[in-house]
């Protein structure tokens, strides 16, 4: 399967800078995968997304986007991919409405029949029917956030970019976001989502890979990546006792679990309140690989 | 026929100008000083008896006419800066229009307008007789400091409050070359590179019984040059300032 983006010894650096942003960094993305891409503040996830969408041009290494080397692409590039920002960007004084009516006219090609989804059915998805003739400046940010997201989608792309898709959402906006994110990719659409919350890369992301530094320090499957850099074991909690006895915990190793006897004993005499294993959670994996924290 | 896409950006600009009621007195406000002028300032020079105001007329009217592109030029300069505060100048570049059609489009329509309006001020105030083929070659000329003012304050403010400082400031420059009425021709040399001198110069030619129209032809060219080139180095610095 062709990669939708492949990136290989990329580097890229800020005029008047001296050192490198982007230091070498390689990684590819399939079709219909949701990719996340991880790193604290200052790390070059933002410049390396910049660079894919070809709001910086000049780099070195290849930097292929849809079979194509970026600095071939032309502003048509545009017509394929969405773009979710991280802030709110908006026309404040126009409706939401209006916003995505503006933006939709910019993808309308002459004599070309039209891939543009309707703005209505869009603000209907993120849940904005209601304060669609509302002026943007009186949104709250979350709902700006969720007109960003909608106009990303205007073009039907098949290729997304999402920055943070759920910052600044109560949980149930983000639950439906992240819903939604998921329903693009059993539509085989293609993300490439950059976020600081694990939860959410854990969640959505098919692959995850982590930048620290501009430079990329892995790249793996959040739930390999977990086992890897977990212990393989079992947590048992039992109950505390009638008399006043303490809840204790048990810990047996996961490969022999089936024939453990103490364990099949404790599970069978004693009331469990908890069984869990012992795999690690990302932002243990990002801590162990990176050395860094995420915020 | 106009597409889609720009009667949507013009819909979209009317919009945010209806709602701005700050920006209607901007836009309306060269048609009130015609109209002003064409009635206080005949009896302004009335009320003087030992001095003849009619010989500053060329001045005054000078002065009146660049208000429409300099009006212009600032609402719509606003507004750009409002859209850079706002980042959504960065979301319109990820789009399939250019940034740079985008705004030339809109450029274009606000200097459209300001264009009619350069030769209907100079008309409502009536004190100064010109050639009309020569009035509107002056116009055309001046509507492109509605591009200048733009850009200048696009490029150098940081935002819609620097913008706001900036644009009272910019009656200097405009304010500078007026003055080369007053003084010895070979200062004109050092406001020749201010772009606002040329249509300036332009005017008091076409008004002046000794103006040659060779040298009303020389200044039309240099002030459409000299502006177009200001604009393009003013665009370089404002687009490197988005990102």
């Amino acid at each position: 399967m062709d990669s939708i983006i492949n990136v290989e010894s990329l580097r890229f650096r800020y005029p008047k800078q001296v050192v490198d942003t982007i230091r070498d960094i390689s990684f590819n993305i399939d079709p219909g995968e949701i990719f996340g891409f991880l790193g604290p503040s200052g790390s070059g996830k933002s410049t390396t997304q910049k660079l894919l969408i070809r709001l910086l041009k000049s780099y070195s290494g290849r930097l292929e986007i849809m079979g194509k080397e970026g600095s071939q692409w032309s502003h048509d590039l545009y017509q394929h991919i969405g773009v979710g920002f991280e802030l709110p960007n908006h026309f404040s004084k126009l409706t939401g409405l209006e916003n995505l009516n503006l933006f939709a006219t910019f993808y309308a090609k002459a004599g070309v029949s039209s891939n543009v989804l309707l703005p209505m059915e869009l603000l209907e998805l993120v849940g904005l029917v209601e304060a669609a003739k509302q002026r943007v400046a009186e949104y709250s940010k979350g709902m700006k956030m969720r007109l960003n997201f909608a106009r990303a989608l205007l073009n039907n792309p098949e290729l997304l970019f999402l920055d943070e898709p759920t910052a600044g959402l109560d949980p149930v906006t983000s639950r439906s976001m992240k819903n939604i994110i998921l329903g693009l990719k059993r539509q085989g659409k293609t993300v490439f989502l950059t976020t600081h919350n694990m939860h959410d890369a854990d969640e959505l992301c098919d692959r995850v890979a982590f930048i620290v530094e501009g430079e990329l320090k892995l790249v793996g499957v959040p739930t390999e990546l977990k086992l890897q850099h977990g212990e393989r074991s079992v947590l048992v909690k039992t109950h505390a006792g009638v008399n006043g006895e303490p809840s204790k915990d048990f810990e047996y190793p996961l490969a022999t679990l089936g024939s453990n006897s103490e364990f099949i004993e404790l599970i069978q005499h004693e009331q469990i309140q908890s069984i869990h294993s012992k795999e690690a959670t990302l932002e243990e994996v990002f801590i162990g690989t990176t050395g860094s924290r995420l915020s | 026929m106009i597409s889609a896409k720009w009667k949507q950006i013009v819909k979209a600009d009317l919009y945010a100008v209806m709602r701005e009621p700050f920006f209607w007195l901007i836009l309306l406000s060269p048609m009130l000083l015609g109209v002003g002028l064409r009635y206080f300032l005949p009896y302004l020079t009335g009320q003087f008896q030992n001095f003849d105001l009619r010989d500053y007329y060329p001045v005054i009217i000078a002065l009146s006419i660049l208000t429409p592109p300099l009006y212009y030029g600032i609402v719509l300069a606003l507004q750009v800066l409002e859209e850079k505060d706002e980042n959504v100048l960065i979301a319109i570049a990820v789009t399939p229009i250019k940034l740079r059609t985008y705004l030339a489009a809109r450029i274009a329509v606000y200097t459209i307008i300001s264009l009619p309006q350069i030769v209907i001020v100079h008309q409502l105030i009536g004190v100064i007789e010109i050639q009309l083929v020569k009035l509107i070659w002056v116009a055309i000329a001046a509507s492109l400091n509605t591009s200048l003012i733009v850009m200048l304050l696009a490029a150098l403010a940081k935002n819609q409050l620097e913008g706001m400082v900036m644009g009272k400031g910019l009656g200097f420059i405009i304010l500078l070359p007026l003055a080369m009425y007053f003084v010895p021709d070979y200062w004109h040399l050092v406001c020749g590179v201010l772009p606002t001198y040329w249509p300036i110069i332009a005017y008091y030619t076409a008004v002046s019984d000794t103006g040659s129209d060779v040298f009303f032809a020389l200044a039309i060219v240099m002030a459409v040059l000299s502006q177009l080139f200001a604009i393009r180095m003013l665009y370089s610095r404002f687009e490197r300032s988005l990102l």
